[in-house]
């Protein structure tokens, strides 16, 4: 189990991190969203052990995670900015992660590299986006991490590969009971993949919920009522949103939505409509509850 | 877990660290090994065409002078090539997230990086061991000095990859790498060598370094070698490099920037990589340090010109500083609202200056001050003057490179050097330094300059003064009744094995060593003044030395830790011992030889031509008399072997035999000399006359009148 405690990192004036906080239990996919700058990739390089937050801690199943060879093994990162040896190939890569990682497992980096269809003789430097972020998640995925974060890991691939590889990340959640943390500013890329969901924003983390019942628990309502009527009439609900045009409503609520049917219901409607939201209608009204004006890319 | 984290090197990093440098390392390594093959090959081709094969000593780095590349270029390479990851933010965070700790990653990298370099030396050295192996016919390496040479190009390297990775861990671009590596190396030298430089300008009379005979400037192998070869320096790079004290202290000095390195990695934050520096004071402290090494060149101008120097030229020269004050604050941060932030430096940048001048003043008056009455002075050494391990010197020169360690504690020497120092200094103090020459060099002055290493008060110092002949006089007598004096003179050098040569072609390696233990006895047992005057004595204007040795036995010699060629005179008169093994062993080298010449049948060769001295030596005086035969081949000179061959005596010639040196000049494809040695019988006088028609008339008459 991944920890955060009260994570705060600044560069300078520029505050990352405002006291973070956050866990990540064993065997699930934690997806992070947020806008550019939110902190992403800054919560990614504090809890990977390569930036010290200025406050707080990381712990992996209470171990610190700071210059921890032992809990940095159980580790892979796949950064946003890759990196690879100058003039490296593949084969190359897999020799440094070799000797660097116990768990490295050749006959998994040649198996995978294959199913990409990646020239591991090749040198990397020659490859497309695509295929270096493949190669970068190849090699990660080869040292058989007990946890691996992606950053930004969909970017550059296209949509076959990219449900490829997320096929391949919930193998290793699924067989190895494998963590990952996944970090995306597009919660489309996430919502059919996470188990949990955290919103960062201006390094804060402003919410964090699990993907099933956040989607449950909210749905849209389009009531027409005989009559004048206002929000105020529906005080026994709670919405997340109305807009009223004429005589129909448009409704964001939170709430068991049979109850809520019913007790509608009892309002003789003219027309009564409940609608399931996407995630990323769930996030926005989500946000505006908390009082953030908030749009994901 | 514990273990984890304390574990300090990592095997897998540290062949991972190998890898990475394999492609620099190997190019390096081979390149360095192909000179190690071509410098000897090359020199001993050039040595084929000679007639006469003089067996070179030679040392390390004469013999492999390329492999201080390591060290100014391999080195830096290699270290910033290990490290380069810390100048990008995705490679510094790949790194930082491998599963070590900082020390383990840091120290496993720079082990792969001295490991190469290691490898690399001793790869070259090794190879140019093997070919002076190969050629020892024309070569002999000087004992241990290529071993030496070698250590001090690690110790030297050690240096420059402590001082590039402490750069690299408090920097993140390459520019900020280059500029840092570069203060830490030579930063607080130079600032030290331009204070040296401005007193040493201002007292000329101060000799060598500011801090006595420690010579710490030397101990820093990289400072030295860059810096002295700006003239910022005394000691040679085969010197520097060959010093155990320099090796030492650069080695020491490097191990302790990769342990300051370390630690800075430990506590370097990734987000460093790309930023000049990993925060705004240690930016600062870079800015300051690159505007005070143009302050202190300003300073050092400033303090020796104090009495010529225009106000609007020191403006301008401080402006320049100022320019790159800022100009450097631009190149690293790149951005123009920096220059505003650092203004207050500024401040800093005057105070340093006022030290500068504080520290110059005082050095100042603190050296001219230094005039000890002789009841202070303890001893005083006459200080030879510079000798360079490259060249050749006469025995005089080296008598009076060992003699300065001879201590003289004669009083009336004392008051000798006390008064001149006193007289030195009053002519230097608050006078302009011109004034001070023209005093003791004007037309009439009949002052001697001499350099001495005083000691007195506990203090060691040295001082180049002007001194007056009875001074001089008082000294030269102190001096030669030490019998430590002495002894320095009449102990000829040990030379090194097979260094020995002669100008005769004596090759056998035992026959000029039997003739070197020979003068060494002879000479040791021979009377001081005797000696020493063969060196000395001016009467007539030239010295002794140079009249008339039959010929020099050149030896290579080890010295307080440096090498030297030294050339003895071989003086028929005085080394009666050292001249009969000299010629027997001249002798045995050439006799079959010179026999198959003379029974050979003569014909009318045009390519062979033979030239003859004939010599008649003065036992007492070391004089001879010579006469010539030049041959222009054909009869006249088969006429003249059929005449040697007649007056030749079997066996060779002894002490006071007569004898003629017989050259044979052949042209093959080109011309070719060999000289031989012929005793001539007792009967030989009218041959003789017969024979050197074309002799000189004084040496003619010389050698009629001695018989």
């Amino acid at each position: 189990m991944i920890k955060a405690e009260h994570l705060v990192k600044n560069f300078d004036a520029f505050c990352a991190l405002n006291d973070i906080s956050c866990t990540i239990n064993d065997g699930c996919i934690y997806g992070m969203v947020g806008s550019n700058g939110a902190g992403k990739s800054t919560f990614l390089r504090v809890i990977t052990g390569i930036y010290k937050a200025d406050e707080g801690e990381v712990t992996i199943d209470g171990v610190s995670m700071w210059e921890n060879p032992a809990v940095k093994k159980r580790i892979g990162y796949v950064p946003d900015e890759l990196y690879f040896l100058p003039g490296a190939s593949m084969e190359r890569m897999a020799v440094m992660y070799n000797s660097i990682y116990p768990n490295f497992d050749k006959s998994r980096f040649s198996s995978l590299a294959k199913q990409f269809g990646l020239n591991t003789k090749q040198q990397i430097s020659t490859f497309s986006k695509g295929m270096k972020r493949q190669a970068a998640t190849i090699l990660a995925l080869s040292a058989r991490p007990d946890y691996i974060f992606f950053d930004e890991t969909f970017d550059g691939l296209d949509p076959v590969m990219r449900n490829y590889v997320k096929s391949i990340i919930c193998e290793d959640v699924i067989d190895r009971g494998a963590t990952a943390v996944i970090t995306s500013h597009s919660l489309r890329e996430l919502e059919d993949t996470c188990d949990q969901l955290a919103l960062l924003h201006k390094g804060g983390l402003v919410f964090e919920s699990d993907i099933q019942n956040l989607k449950t628990a909210q749905f849209k309502v389009q009531i027409a009522l005989r009559g004048d009527y206002n929000r105020d009439f529906f005080k026994n609900i709670d919405i997340l949103h109305f807009v009223k045009h004429g005589s129909v409503s448009n409704m964001i609520v939170r709430g068991d939505r049979d109850e809520v049917y019913a007790k509608l219901k009892t309002m003789d409607p003219a027309v009564l409509d409940i609608l399931p939201l996407t995630l990323e209608e769930v996030f926005t009204y989500e946000m505006e509850a908390l009082g953030y004006t908030f749009t994901l890319d | 877990m514990n273990n984890n984290k304390k574990k300090l090197f990592s095997a897998g990093l540290y062949a991972e660290g190998l890898r990475r440098l394999k492609m620099p390392g190997i190019v390096s390594a081979a390149l360095l090994s192909l000179v190690a093959v071509l410098f000897p090959l090359v020199s001993v081709l050039s040595k084929m065409d000679q007639p006469n094969v003089i067996c070179e000593s030679v040392y390390g780095i004469k013999l492999n002078p390329v492999l201080v590349v390591v060290f100014i270029i391999v080195a830096p390479v290699l270290a910033w090539t290990i490290f380069s990851f810390l100048n990008k933010r995705n490679s510094s965070d790949f790194f930082h997230s491998l599963p070590h700790t900082r020390p383990c990653i840091f120290i496993s990298s720079v082990l792969a990086v001295i490991t190469w370099l290691a490898v690399i030396i001793f790869v070259s050295g090794g190879l140019s061991a093997l070919m002076a192996l190969i050629f020892s016919k024309y070569m002999v390496i000087v004992s241990g000095s290529l071993i030496k040479y070698m250590i001090g190009c690690l110790s030297a390297s050690i240096l420059v990859v402590g001082a590039v990775s402490v750069a690299m861990t408090i920097t993140g671009r390459p520019f900020s790498n280059l500029v840092v590596s570069s203060l830490i190396l030579f930063f607080p030298r130079f600032v030290i060598s331009m204070i040296t430089i401005a007193v040493g300008e201002r007292l000329p009379i101060v000799f060598g370094s500011l801090f006595g005979s420690l010579n710490v400037e030397s101990l820093n192998i990289i400072s030295s070698i860059v810096l002295g070869a700006f003239g910022m320096g005394s000691s040679t790079t085969s010197e520097v490099l060959t010093s155990v004290g320099s090796q030492i202290y650069s080695a020491v000095l490097g191990i302790l920037y990769i342990v300051a390195a370390i630690f800075l990695f430990r506590i370097r934050k990734s987000e460093t990589a790309e930023r000049s520096a990993p925060n705004r004071a240690l930016q600062a402290v870079y800015r300051i340090c690159v505007c005070m090494t143009v302050c202190s060149v300003i300073c050092s101008v400033v303090f020796t010109n104090v009495n010529t120097v225009e106000v609007y030229e020191i403006a301008i020269a401080y402006l320049i500083a100022v320019i790159v004050y800022f100009l450097y604050e631009l190149i690293t941060t790149r951005k123009w609202k920096n220059l505003v932030s650092a203004i207050p430096g500024l401040a800093i940048v005057a105070i340093l200056n006022g030290a500068i001048y504080a520290s110059m003043f005082g050095i100042y008056n603190s050296e001219i001050k230094f005039t000890p009455s002789a009841a202070d002075i303890e001893s005083v050494s006459i200080i030879a003057p510079e000798m360079r391990g490259d060249n050749i010197y006469d025995f005089n020169n080296f008598a009076a490179l060992k003699t300065s360690d001879v201590k003289i504690t004669d009083k009336e020497a004392f008051n000798a050097v006390s008064d001149a120092l006193k007289d030195n200094a009053g002519n230097l103090e608050g006078k302009k330094s011109y004034e001070y020459w023209s005093n003791y060099t004007r037309q009439g002055a009949s002052y001697s300059s001499y350099s001495f290493l005083i000691n007195a008060n506990g203090k060691e110092k040295k001082r180049s003064i002007y001194i007056t002949p009875e001074q001089e006089e008082a000294i030269i007598k102190a001096m030669l009744s030490s019998s430590e004096y002495t002894k320095a003179y009449t102990t000829l050098p040990e030379a090194e094995a097979n260094t020995i040569y002669v100008g005769a072609p004596i090759e056998n390696k035992e026959e000029l060593k039997n003739i070197y233990d020979t003068m060494k006895k002879e000479v040791a047992a021979l009377p001081f003044e005797t000696w020493y005057k063969r060196f000395n004595d001016y009467t007539g204007g030239t010295s002794k030395q140079y009249e008339s040795p039959y010929d020099y036995i050149t030896v290579t010699t080890v010295y307080n830790n440096k090498i030297y060629k030294v050339m003895i005179p071989l003086y028929t008169d005085i080394m009666p011992e050292t001249t009969k093994a000299y010629i027997e062993a001249l002798t045995k080298a050439n006799f079959a030889d010179l026999n198959a010449i003379l029974n050979a049948s003569p014909s009318q060769d045009t390519t062979t031509v033979y030239n003859a001295h004939a010599f008649i030596w003065d036992n007492e005086n070391n004089n001879y008399a010579r006469a010539y035969y030049n041959g222009s081949g054909g009869k006249e000179d088969l006429d003249f072997l059929k005449e040697i061959k007649r007056i030749k005596a079997d066996g060779a010639p002894s002490y006071g035999d007569s004898f003629a040196i017989f050259y044979v000049e052949t042209y093959t494809d080109t011309w070719e000399t060999n000289q031989y040695i012929v005793k001539l019988d007792e009967n030989a006088r009218e041959t003789w006359e017969r024979i050197f028609e074309s002799a000189e008339e004084s040496d003619y008459e010389d050698m009629i009148e001695y018989r």
